[in-house]
C-alpha cells in the first residue's frame, strides 16, 4: 500500500465543487506534485490533507492511519503533517527561534539545541536566530518556514506554493535547497503549484488537475510527452497540436508523415501533439532533411540565447506554429524557411 | 525639477516649497503649544503654589482615598472590560454565533449613550446603586466598545494561515488562540484598554451620580466650592500625573514593534469555528452585555418618557439646547479636523522625527481630562486673554485640545490612501498646483474629512465638564440641561435630552462601525 | 504647492475662530441695549420663573448663566470689573459676602431695600435677601420614631450616628450650614464635629439626591434643606413618600435660616435694569412666586406671606446667624482639612 492514499475525495464550496472525486498515492520518502491552473482545486487538496478543512466524502489514509474517512476527519494538530505555506506564514509575534521551535514540546535545552540544528540544515546563521520575521528576506523566511516545519519531523511535508513570492533566481536555489534537506531526512513530499517548469524540475511524481479533477499523473517526463488532452499539453508548455489521418503507424498532417507512439483503437481522424522542440527549423533547402515542409517568417521575437519565431505553412497559410530557434540563426521577417520534425508524435486518445 | 540656464525662472522654485512646508510645521507646533496648554497650566499652578502648600494639599489622607478608588476602578474595569470585549469580539467574528452581524452592530452602539446617561439609566433601575461596585460595573457597560472595536477589526485582518500554521505545528484550538491569536491581539487590546482608562480618569457625570468619588469629581467639587481654587490645581496634578503613569505604562508595554501581516498577497476569509452545542448557549454572553448596555437605558428612558408625558417635552427649552448643542457640535468639529490637518498631512507626506514628536504632544494634551483643560483655559482667559473669555471660542480651543486625535486618525487614513502621485498627474495633465490638490488629494480625502468632523463632534456632544465650565452665558447643551435637571432628580425631565444625545449620536457610532468594517476590506 | 493649500485650509479655521471671538465675545447684555446678564446659583426653575414674569412684565430679555454659589462668587471675584454680570443671585448668604467683600456690589436703591426687614439683609446695604430656607433632618420615618431623632445637628457627629446620615457637602447649602455652626460654636467646635462627621456621614452629590436615597431606605437621614421635601410632595411625591422632616428648632445650630441673597455688580453696565430686576424680585411681584410657585423657599418680603404648606418661618426658632458675616472660604479650608471635600 502507498504511503498516502487518497480515495475518491470530494469537497464542495457552496455551489462550487472544488474537489469532485480525486484518487492519488504518494509513495514513501517521493516527491510529488500537483499542478494545476489556479482555482483547480490544488490548494483544497492540500488543506484537506492537512486537516485545516474536513471533506464531504472520500478517504484520506496516511501511513496506515486513516485521516479523514467521509466527513469526520482527524483535526490538523493531530496529524504531524507539516506544511509551508506560499509567504512562509512566520509568526509576526515570534523570533525566529520563537517560530522554529513553536510546534516543539521538548524542553528548552533540547529545543535550542535543535533550532540551531535545523538552521544549519536550512543554511540560515545561527545568528539570525534572535531576528524578527520581518527583518528577513523572502527567501530566509521561505527557509525558517521550512525549518520550523521540520522542526517536529513529520511524516508528511506539504509545501503551498512555497516559492511563487520569491524572485526568480532566488526561487531556484531555495527550491534546490528545499528539496535537498527533504530528501536527506527522506520525508515525503507534496507541492503544489501553478508553475509548470517548477513542477516538471521539483516532481518524481506529477499529477495534474483541472476543475476538481485529478487529470493525469506519473513520471514528469511522461506527462509532458504524452498529455492526457490538449489542455493538459498546453498547461504544461508550448504545444503544437494538428489534425491529423493515423494510418498505418502514422501520422498524416501538415507537417508530412510522422511517426507516433501509439494510437490504440482510433485510427482514422484524430488530433496530435508535437513539443516545438521537435522542430528543427533550417533557412537553405540544403541544410534541411529530406520531406522538409517549407513556411514562411511572420514575427520574432529576440530573447537573448533564444529567438521566438512565429511561422505560417506555405501550403496552409491557417497553420501557425510557434517555435524556439538558437538566436544565432538571424531570421528575417518574410524570409521562407524549412521545417523538419524529429521523434514521435502524440496522439490524443 | 530640472531647470535650463536660459529658460525663464520657474513660478515655483524649490526654496519657495520648503519654506511652505516649514510653514505648516510652524502652524503645527503652534497648534501643539495650544494643546499643551493644559499640561503646562498644572505645572505652573503647582510651581506658583509653592512646593510646601502643594504637598500639603497633596500629601493628605482624602487624596489617598480618591486614589484608592481611582486605582481600584481602573485595575478592575480595565480587565473585565478587556475580557467581555474579547470574547464579544470572537464570537461575532470568529464562531458562527447566530445573528453575529446584529450582534456585533449591537456591541458598538452603547457608545451613542453618554456614559452618564447609562448611570442615569441604572439608578434608575437600581436606586440604591453606588461605590466602587456600581462604578465598575457601569463602566465596563459603558467603554467596553472602545475594545470591542480595535479588537474585531484586528480579528478580522487577522491572517488565519497563521492559525492553520499552528495547527500543523500541533496545537490544539485553544492553544493555537491563546499563543497565535491573543498575541496579536496586544496592539488593539493596549490602545483600547488606554483609552478606556483615560475615560475612566476622565469622567465625571458617571460618577457623580453613582456616589462615587474620583479625582475628577473631587476636582468639580473644589472647583464649584471655590472656582479656580488652588486645591483643584493640586488635585489636577495629581489627575495628570495619573494620565502620565498610563502613558507610560502603555508605552512600556506597547514596545516598539509592530506586527505587520509578512508576505504578500490577500488574506483568506477567517475560517468560522463551529461551537457545536454550545452555539445558543453563547448567545447569552452578547445578550447579557447588550441587556445591560442598551437594555437599561432603552427601560429606563422608555419608563420616564411614558411616566413624563408629553408635559416634559417643553418645545422651546429642548429645542434652544439641540440647537446649541448642534451648533457648537459642528464648529467644534471643523474646526478640530481643520486644527488636525497641518499635522495629518506632515505626518503623511513629511514624516520625520519632528512630525512625530508634534503628534505625541496632540495625543498627550488629549489625554488631559475635560476638567483640566477647562480650568487651565478659565485661568487663561481670565489672567492673559480676557476678550476669549467665556467665549465660543474658548470652548472651541477646549474642544480642540480634547478631540484632536480623534479628528487626525480618520484625516492621516484618507490622505494616506490618496497617493502622492496623484497630484502630480493631474499637475502634469496641467492643472495649477492648488488646483491640482484640490482635485487630488482634497476631493478624495473629503470621506475621511467627514468622518474626523463626525468623530469630533460625536465627543462634543457627550461633552459636560469643560462646557459647563467654559462655555458663554446663556448656552445650555442637550447635556447640560440633562445634568441639571437629574441633579434635580427630576429624571422625566431628563429623559428627552437623554434621548436626543442618543439619537444624534447614534448616525455617527454607526459611521464608526461602518469605518471599523471597511478598514478591514469587509 | 501643497502648502498653499493648507495654509488656505487651515485660515478658515482661525477665521471660525475669529469669528466666534466676534460674535460671542462681547456679552449678550452688550447687544441689547434693554438686556440683562444673571449669573444665577439659585435653582433653575425658581429663577426661570421670576425671570419669565420680570420680562413680561417690563420687556427687559435676560441672559442667565448658570452654576453653584461659591463657583459663581469666585468667578466674579476673578472677573474683577470684566465681569459680564449685571446681576448675581445665590441660594445661600456666604457668596453674597464674598463678593461683596471684595468690593464688588453696587449698594441697592433704598425702595428696593426697605422691601426686605433688616434681618434678612446686611446692614451695608450692598445686597438683599430674596427668600429663605430652613435647615432639616430629613429622616425615614418607616424606620426613626420622634424619640429616636438627634436633639441637635451636633448629636449628628456622635459615634451611635455613624453610617446613618447623608450630606452634600460639595453643595453651598450644606457649607452654609457649616458656616453658621462656624459663627455659632467657634472653631474649635466646628473642626471637631467635622471630624466626627467624616467619620459618621456619607456623601452625596446634591439635597434632592441625599433626600431620595433616605427615602429609598440606604440611610436614616440627611442634612438638607426643607423645600426639597414639600417640591417633591407637590409634584408625585414618589421620592418622599417614607421621609419626614424635624425641625431642630431651639436656636440648633440645625435650626439655622440661610438667606438667598441677590446683588448687583458694580461694574454692570445696565444698573438701571438690574435694579429695577431686584427691586422687582424683592417686592410683591418676586415674593408672589415663592408663595405661589414650586420652590416651597420661604417669602422674605415684608408682610409676604410664605406657601401655606410650610411651618411658619416664626416657629422655626432659628438661631440669630449675621448673614453677611458667613465665612465661606474658610468652611471650604476647613471642609477641605476635614477630608470632606
Amino acid at each position: 500500500m502507498s504511503f498516502v492514499d487518497i480515495q475518491a475525495l470530494r469537497k464542495r464550496f457552496g455551489p462550487v465543487a472544488a474537489l469532485d472525486g480525486v484518487d492519488l498515492t504518494v509513495e514513501r520518502g517521493s516527491r510529488t506534485v500537483v499542478v494545476g491552473p489556479s482555482g483547480c482545486g490544488k490548494t483544497t487538496l492540500l488543506r484537506l490533507i492537512a486537516g485545516f478543512e474536513a471533506p464531504d466524502a472520500g478517504r484520506i489514509v496516511i501511513g496506515g492511519d486513516t485521516m479523514a474517512e467521509g466527513v469526520t476527519a482527524m483535526p490538523a494538530h493531530k496529524r504531524n503533517i507539516g506544511i509551508v505555506a506560499q509567504d512562509g506564514c512566520l509568526f509576526p509575534h515570534l523570533t525566529v527561534a520563537g517560530n522554529i521551535v513553536f510546534g516543539m514540546t521538548e524542553e528548552q535545552s533540547v529545543r535550542r539545541a535543535r533550532a540551531a540544528e535545523l538552521m544549519e540544515m536550512v543554511g540560515l546563521e545561527r545568528s539570525m536566530l534572535s531576528r524578527r520575521p520581518d527583518e528577513l528576506s523572502g527567501g530566509q523566511q521561505q527557509r525558517v518556514a521550512l525549518a520550523r516545519a521540520l522542526a517536529r519531523k513529520p511524516r508528511l511535508m506539504l509545501l503551498d506554493e512555497p516559492f511563487s513570492a520569491l524572485d526568480t533566481g532566488l526561487r531556484a536555489a531555495t527550491r534546490k535547497a528545499v528539496g535537498d534537506v527533504l530528501k536527506a531526512e527522506g520525508i515525503a513530499t507534496l507541492l503544489v503549484t501553478h508553475d509548470q517548469s517548477e513542477a516538471l524540475g521539483f516532481a518524481d511524481q506529477l499529477a495534474v488537475m483541472r476543475s476538481g479533477r485529478l487529470v493525469q499523473s506519473g513520471r514528469p517526463r511522461d506527462v509532458y510527452s504524452r498529455p492526457a488532452d490538449p489542455a493538459t499539453a498546453a498547461f504544461l508548455g508550448e504545444a503544437v497540436i494538428l489534425r491529423a489521418e493515423l494510418k498505418d503507424g502514422h501520422a498524416h498532417c501538415v507537417l508530412g508523415h510522422l511517426p507516433v507512439s501509439a494510437y490504440g483503437s482510433s485510427a482514422g481522424q484524430g488530433m496530435i501533439m508535437l513539443r516545438p522542440e521537435q522542430i528543427n527549423v533550417a533557412e537553405q533547402e540544403s541544410t534541411a532533411s529530406e520531406g522538409a515542409i517549407r513556411g514562411r517568417v511572420v514575427e520574432t521575437g529576440f530573447r537573448g540565447s533564444t529567438c521566438d519565431v512565429r511561422i505560417v505553412l506555405r501550403d496552409d497559410e491557417n497553420v501557425v506554429l510557434n517555435v524556439e530557434v538558437a538566436s544565432s540563426m538571424d531570421l528575417a521577417l518574410g524570409q521562407e524557411i524549412y521545417l523538419n520534425v524529429t521523434g514521435e508524435a502524440h496522439v490524443f486518445g | 525639477m530640472t531647470s535650463f540656464a536660459d529658460s525663464k525662472p520657474l513660478s515655483l522654485p524649490l526654496p519657495r516649497f520648503r519654506s511652505g512646508t516649514r510653514g505648516t510645521f510652524v502652524l503645527a507646533i503652534v497648534i501643539a503649544f495650544l494643546a499643551l496648554l493644559p499640561l503646562g497650566f498644572v505645572f505652573w499652578a503647582t510651581a506658583v503654589t509653592g512646593w510646601e502648600a502643594a504637598s500639603q494639599l497633596i500629601f493628605r489622607p482624602r487624596v489617598g482615598e480618591l486614589m484608592t478608588n481611582t486605582l481600584l476602578l481602573v485595575l478592575f474595569t480595565v480587565p473585565l472590560a478587556t475580557l467581555l470585549a474579547t470574547a464579544l469580539a470572537w464570537l461575532t467574528e470568529r464562531s458562527d454565533l447566530p445573528f453575529a452581524r446584529i450582534w456585533s452592530a449591537l456591541c458598538v452602539a452603547p457608545l451613542a449613550i453618554p456614559a452618564f446617561v447609562h448611570s442615569y439609566a441604572w439608578i434608575g433601575m437600581w436606586p440604591g446603586f453606588h461605590g466602587l461596585p456600581a462604578g465598575i460595573a457601569i463602566s465596563v457597560t459603558a467603554y467596553f466598545p472602545f475594545l470591542y472595536l480595535p479588537i474585531s477589526a484586528t480579528l478580522r485582518l487577522l491572517d488565519p494561515a497563521l492559525e492553520d500554521q499552528a495547527a500543523s505545528l500541533g496545537l490544539s484550538d485553544t492553544a493555537v488562540f491563546r499563543r497565535v491569536v491573543l498575541p496579536q491581539l496586544r496592539l488593539p487590546i493596549l490602545g483600547g484598554g488606554l483609552l478606556v482608562g483615560l475615560h475612566l480618569l476622565a469622567e465625571y457625570g458617571l460618577y457623580a451620580m453613582i456616589r462615587f468619588d474620583t479625582f475628577t469629581t473631587a476636582i468639580v467639587d473644589q472647583f464649584q466650592s471655590t472656582y479656580n481654587g488652588v486645591a483643584a490645581n493640586m488635585l489636577a496634578l495629581v489627575l495628570v500625573l495619573c494620565c502620565l503613569v498610563l502613558l507610560g505604562f502603555d508605552a512600556g508595554l506597547r514596545g516598539s514593534r509592530r506586527y505587520a501581516r509578512i508576505g504578500s498577497g490577500v488574506a483568506r476569509r477567517p475560517r468560522k469555528i463551529s461551537l457545536g452545542r454550545w452555539r445558543y448557549v453563547s448567545v447569552l454572553l452578547p445578550l447579557a452585555a447588550i441587556a445591560f448596555a442598551l437594555g437599561v437605558p432603552a427601560i429606563t428612558l422608555s419608563h420616564w418618557l411614558i411616566a413624563g408625558g408629553a408635559e416634559i417635552w417643553r418645545m422651546d427649552e429642548i429645542g434652544l439646547a439641540l440647537s446649541q448643542t448642534l451648533v457648537i457640535c459642528v464648529v467644534g468639529g471643523i474646526a478640530t479636523t481643520l486644527a488636525a490637518l497641518p499635522i495629518a498631512w506632515l505626518s503623511v507626506r513629511r514624516p520625520s522625527r519632528k512630525s512625530r514628536i508634534i503628534e505625541g504632544c496632540y495625543y498627550l494634551a488629549s489625554s488631559m481630562p475635560g476638567v483640566v483643560v477647562a480650568l487651565a483655559l478659565v485661568t487663561v482667559t481670565v489672567r492673559v486673554a480676557l476678550p476669549l473669555y467665556q467665549t465660543v471660542a474658548t470652548i472651541v480651543i477646549a474642544y480642540v485640545i480634547m478631540f484632536l486625535p480623534r479628528a487626525l486618525v480618520s484625516l492621516r487614513a484618507s490622505i494616506a490612501q490618496v497617493p502622492a502621485e496623484l497630484e502630480q498627474a493631474a499637475a502634469s495633465l496641467g492643472r495649477s498646483p492648488v488646483n491640482a490638490l484640490w482635485s487630488t488629494t482634497v476631493r478624495l480625502a473629503a470621506p475621511g474629512a467627514a468622518a474626523a468632523v463626525a468623530l469630533s463632534s460625536l465627543g462634543i456632544m457627550n461633552e459636560l465638564t469643560a462646557t459647563q465650565m467654559l462655555a458663554p452665558n446663556g448656552t445650555r447643551t442637550l447635556a447640560m440641561a440633562f445634568w441639571a435637571l437629574t441633579s434635580e432628580i427630576d429624571y422625566a425631565g431628563a429623559a428627552p435630552y437623554a434621548l436626543l444625545m442618543v439619537l444624534f449620536s447614534l448616525p455617527m457610532t454607526a459611521l464608526l462601525h461602518h469605518q471599523s468594517k471597511k478598514i478591514s476590506g469587509r | 504647492m501643497k502648502t498653499s493649500f493648507l495654509l488656505a485650509g487651515v485660515a478658515p479655521a482661525f477665521s471660525i475662530l475669529a469669528f466666534s471671538v466676534l460674535a460671542f465675545s462681547t456679552p449678550a447684555s452688550a447687544q441689547v441695549a434693554d438686556s440683562l446678564t444673571i449669573y444665577n446659583a439659585q435653582h433653575e426653575g425658581l429663577t426661570k420663573e421670576w425671570v419669565d414674569a420680570f420680562t413680561e412684565e417690563t420687556g427687559i430679555v435676560v441672559t442667565i448663566r448658570n452654576g453653584g454659589d461659591m463657583e459663581i462668587a469666585n468667578q466674579i471675584v476673578q472677573e474683577g470689573a470684566n465681569s459680564p454680570a449685571d446681576v448675581f443671585l445665590t441660594e445661600n448668604s456666604p457668596a453674597m459676602a464674598l463678593v461683596d467683600g471684595e468690593g464688588l456690589f453696587e449698594p441697592l436703591e433704598k425702595a428696593t431695600l426697605d422691601q426686605v426687614p433688616e434681618q434678612f439683609r446686611p446692614a451695608n446695604g450692598h445686597w438683599t435677601g430674596i427668600a429663605a430656607r430652613s435647615t432639616v433632618f430629613a429622616y425615614d420615618k418607616t424606620k426613626l420614631t420622634e424619640d429616636k431623632l438627634p436633639k441637635s445637628l451636633l448629636d449628628l457627629a456622635k459615634p451611635e450616628w455613624k453610617g446613618r446620615w447623608a450630606a452634600s457637602p460639595s453643595g453651598a447649602d450644606f457649607q452654609a450650614i457649616v458656616g453658621a455652626l462656624l459663627q455659632l460654636k467657634g472653631e474649635e467646635a466646628t473642626a471637631a464635629w467635622l471630624k466626627g462627621m467624616k467619620e459618621n456621614f456619607t456623601s452625596i452629590r446634591g439635597n434632592s439626591t441625599a433626600m431620595k436615597a433616605v427615602n429609598a431606605g440606604q440611610f436614616e437621614g440627611a442634612v438638607i434643606y426643607h423645600y426639597y421635601y414639600f417640591g417633591d410632595q407637590a409634584k408625585t411625591g414618589e421620592n418622599s413618600k417614607n421621609v419626614s422632616l424635624h425641625y431642630f428648632k431651639n436656636q440648633d445650630p440645625g435650626a439655622f435660616v440661610s438667606i438667598s441673597g441677590g446683588g448687583i455688580l458694580a461694574s454692570s453696565k445696565h444698573k438701571q435694569q438690574a435694579q429695577a430686576f431686584l427691586k422687582w424680585v424683592a417686592g410683591k411681584g418676586g415674593q408672589k412666586i415663592l408663595r405661589d410657585g414650586s420652590s416651597f423657599e420661604y417669602a422674605v418680603g415684608k408682610d409676604e406671606a410664605s406657601n401655606k404648606a410650610l411651618v411658619p418661618l416664626a416657629d422655626l426658632q432659628a438661631p440669630k446667624v449675621e448673614p453677611a458675616e458667613l465665612n465661606n472660604a474658610k468652611v471650604t479650608d476647613m471642609l477641605t482639612a476635614a477630608g470632606i471635600l
